[in-house]
């Protein structure tokens, strides 16, 4: 192992205990007994949230905003990749080189997208009346994560920059605006129990009108 | 305005108090996107950034940052915290209540699944902790406290007019033996009012006293506790809120009905069938269900019958909010309304989608804000234009004053009306 690869295992030891500590407390949180009777069923609600509620076609903020909704699903698309990639070269799996150019052209490529949104959020007077010192950061370690994740894979070197850069996302993540990683399945979740219980989630069935 | 640090800790606490799972949660996954702006209608008529739902999320978010997290202690602009300072108070005054219907339709839309009208009264529960419920919205709480219903209506006020209508109702061919019991004992259906109802709409209860009759339920009225509205809802106030719940719940035991059937409205029935157990901990020993729901029901059970001929002008729905988008009750409307009337026509968009009328949140109760309140109402007004419609059929008192407003406003020349009078018109008596 090199130091590099220490380097990283820390950061992401420290990043999972945070982020795993910060889901199971707010998981193991006390919640309001909610005797209400339900009109709807939960499990098929928790079901929506997570498939037919995420469509864009559901969504306003998907269907009235197409380019940025595009450009955010490349976006994360690209950040999980990147994580795929990390993986496999840290870990020294050997993957066919020949994956190497179009996946660095891939990140290349959802990484303009990252940058086209923080663009947005930097032009943009509703966006930077909306964001915060974090926001910004938050978007750069993301977005660049992708660009060297991307310049490892072309040039074929540089992972020990790739493992610094890594490792600083992966300390961010707890403290900052990332942590909507760790809440957004939650979040989910919470608005199935609301929406599924009242019998709003899934759609009833329409009346024929 | 100044505000005390002790009251500023008493709102802390409630914070502190208030904080479940699902509070932390949601606190905790706006992501500032900004994209929820097009899907509230206060954003879209304004533009203002103040009223971007997001910036509402980050008005209580900020403040769970600054008390609540390691990062908005040791360096709180960075991502934004804030101290729940005076400035901040005077701006979640004026957004939290006066800039937001807590219509929920940023929370069906936003891309993470963010409860944004959750949060809104997490942090209207704050600011009512603080004590700074808006007076107009705090004298409409107070009153149904102290009288029992939110307009101070007097018992013998209320009895003398539904003698009077019950006598009126005689004069109805078919309905000469229709009555508006009072206080029955053993009943199956206790149903509740608005309290607008007996002060300024008195037909909508001839109405559903028609239908009562149509159907041959066994039902009453309770001249003690009949008020369906909770306006501590929509000022935060939970004790209030749970104790207006209570009285209810005691009524319905006390006269041993096995339904509770609410009455016309958007937040009531929300407050009472959903919320309400919570509130009290107490799970319903009888039936809570809307009105709507009940009149579906008979539709669907053949216990009455209606003519849709009967009501043949051009027939359009306002969802209440609270109804379809917290309520479910979303399709029980048009089963009603394709049975009911000629000519139904949707308005776009509907069902959870729809847009509030402006009149959600407890702004009719605020008259601090009612230049808003009516100007984020064109937007409702346009899509009742658009529909053609010649009747704005809605099963909510507060909506329906606010679209009487409306309709005067923005002069759309249409007939408002409630579910329970269009289905009384297509009566078909056996």
């Amino acid at each position: 192992m090199t130091v590099w690869n220490a380097v990283l295992l820390t950061a992401f030891l420290i990043s999972a205990v945070s982020s795993l500590t910060l889901f199971l407390k707010t998981v193991a949180m006390r919640d309001d007994y909610d005797p209400s009777e339900p009109k709807g069923s939960i499990p098929p609600a928790v079901l929506y949230a997570y498939t037919g509620a995420m469509s864009p076609l559901k969504k306003e903020t998907a269907n009235r905003h197409w380019p940025t909704y595009t450009a955010g699903m490349l976006y994360h698309a690209g950040i999980f990749f990147s994580f795929f990639w990390l993986l496999i070269l840290a870990t020294g799996i050997g993957l066919p080189a020949v994956l190497n150019r179009p996946s660095g052209v891939l990140l290349a490529s959802t990484a303009l997208c990252g940058l086209a949104i923080l663009l947005k959020r930097a032009v943009s007077r509703k966006m930077r009346a909306l964001s915060h010192p974090d926001d910004y950061l938050s978007n750069i370690l993301s977005t660049g994560f992708q660009v060297v994740t991307a310049v490892t894979l072309l040039s074929g070197s540089g992972t020990a920059v790739l493992f610094f850069y890594a490792s600083l996302l992966f300390l961010y993540i707890p403290v900052s605006k990332l942590r909507h990683a760790v809440f957004f399945p939650l979040t989910r979740f919470y608005l199935a129990l609301h929406y599924g219980r009242r019998g709003v989630w899934p759609p009833p069935e329409r009346s024929g009108l | 305005m100044t505000i005390s640090d002790e009251r500023k800790r008493q709102g802390l606490d409630l914070l502190s108090e208030k904080m479940t799972g699902k509070l932390r949660t949601h606190l905790n996954s706006c992501v500032h996107c900004g994209l929820c702006g097009e899907s509230c209608h206060y954003y879209l008529t304004y533009g203002e950034d103040k009223y971007l739902p997001g910036h509402k999320v980050d008005l209580i978010a900020g403040i769970y940052r600054r008390y609540h997290t390691l990062m908005g202690r040791v360096a709180p602009s960075w991502i934004g915290a804030h101290d729940l300072d005076d400035e901040r108070i005077d701006e979640m005054i004026d957004v939290i209540y006066g800039g937001c219907a807590m219509c929920g339709r940023c929370t069906l839309h936003c891309s993470v699944g963010v409860d944004i009208s959750f949060l809104v009264r997490t942090a209207r529960s704050m600011l009512a902790a603080m004590d700074l419920v808006p007076a107009s919205l705090q004298s409409t709480v107070d009153a149904a406290v102290t009288t029992g219903n939110n307009m101070g209506i007097p018992q013998k006020d209320l009895v003398d007019t539904l003698l009077w209508l019950e006598e009126d109702l005689h004069m109805e061919p078919g309905f000469e033996h229709a009555e508006i019991p009072l206080n029955r004992k053993g009943v199956n259906v206790l149903y509740t009012l608005n309290p607008r109802e007996p002060k300024f709409f008195p037909m909508s209860i001839s109405a559903m006293a028609m239908v009562f009759h149509a159907a041959d339920e066994s039902w009453t009225l309770s001249t003690d506790y009949y008020d369906v509205t909770n306006y501590a809802y929509y000022s935060g106030d939970d004790g209030i809120a749970a104790e207006l719940v209570q009285r209810l719940f005691n009524e319905a035991g006390k006269l041993e009905a096995k339904t509770l059937v609410l009455a016309e409205c958007g937040h009531g029935p929300r407050a009472i069938r959903w919320e309400g157990p919570r509130w009290i901990q107490t799970p319903y020993p009888f039936r809570a269900l809307t009105v709507v729901e009940l009149m579906a029901e008979y539709i669907r059970q053949g216990r009455i019958t209606l003519d849709p001929a009967k009501n043949r002008e051009t027939m359009t729905l306002h969802d209440p909010c609270n109804l379809a988008r917290d309520g479910g009750v979303i399709e029980e409307p048009r089963f009603i309304l394709k049975h009911a009337a000629a000519n139904f026509i949707e308005m776009t968009p509907n069902r959870e989608n729809n847009y509030c009328c402006g009149g959600g949140g407890g702004q009719l109760a605020m008259g601090e804000f009612a230049e808003r309140r009516l100007r984020v109402a064109e937007l409702k007004a346009d899509q009742i234009r658009r529909t053609g419609a010649k009747i704005v059929v809605t099963p909510c008192h507060n909506c329906i004053d606010q679209l009487m407003e409306v309709n005067k406003e923005y002069q759309l020349g249409v007939k408002i009306k409630t579910m329970a009078e269009v289905v009384a018109d297509a009566l078909v008596l056996r």
